[in-house]
């Protein structure tokens, strides 16, 4: 990556062929990137998190269910699974 | 309906953080944003931020995705579609790009606020890998005239984003 991140900006107000505008991020512009970078971040973790617990919850129950005697193919008819 | 071409970003290697479409005519009905993309970020999916009138405030989604057989679903208060990922991560196969399209819709009214959605797929040159829909709303009456697609890591060379209008 470029040193200092840009941005394309295409302002459509002007004339064609002069519209397109590569700019140089402000400082500012880079903390809210940082900070969205990072919230991203922790939303990705909570996610896999949560998707982690599911797939642990569905296995757990086709287990319980295999106890009680029903088949894979039984278990799948009622789980979708 | 008739569509009216408006604009096109080609990205270069210069990996732009945002791609931004500003003083967008309000002389249409809606607006057709196609992309096809790529981010510089280590992962297969990557999100998008989706930033209207350079405003990430306001917004209301209701996001389903697809990862092979498994489906998922969520709603959020964000702009982030950082659960669809409608992007093509770096760590995809090399020169594979994702594809979709965001529809806003009667975005020149100054009275109703303005509601969006976005649909895509994610390849890896191969199958089908990922692929969603989102439905969103903007919390805001302001005739849209500024558009910008945002990813931190930034967009990779070839990646083309172009803007139409509808009538």
């Amino acid at each position: 990556m470029a040193e200092t991140p840009v941005k394309v900006v295409v302002d459509l107000s002007q004339p064609k062929g002069q519209r397109e505008q590569i700019v140089p991020l402000t400082a500012e512009e880079i903390a809210e990137r940082d900070l969205m970078a990072q919230e991203a971040a922790a939303e990705q973790e909570a996610h896999e998190a949560e998707e982690a617990a599911r797939l642990a919850a569905k296995q757990a129950a086709q287990e319980k269910l295999a106890a009680l005697g029903l088949t894979e193919a039984e278990i799948a008819a009622i789980t979708g699974a | 309906m008739a569509f009216e071409h408006i604009g096109t970003i080609n990205v270069d290697s210069s990996l732009p953080t945002s791609l931004t479409f500003t003083a967008i005519p309000t002389d249409a009905k809606d607006l057709y944003l196609k992309f096809s993309w790529r981010t510089n970020t280590p992962t297969l999916d990557d999100s998008i931020s989706f930033i209207l009138n350079g405003s990430s405030a306001g917004f209301e989604l209701i996001s389903l995705w697809a990862i092979s057989s498994s489906t998922y679903a969520t709603s959020e208060t964000d702009n982030f579609l950082n659960n669809h990922k409608p992007a093509n991560g770096n760590n995809v196969v090399a020169n594979a790009f994702s594809n979709g399209e965001f529809k806003i819709y009667d975005y020149a009214s100054t009275t109703t606020r303005k509601h969006w959605d976005l649909d895509s797929h994610n390849a890896d040159n191969d199958t089908g890998r990922r692929c969603g829909f989102t439905s969103g709303r903007w919390d805001n009456t302001a005739a849209i005239t500024e558009v910008t697609l945002s990813n931190g890591n930034g967009f990779k060379e070839f990646s083309s984003v172009s803007l139409y209008k509808v009538y």
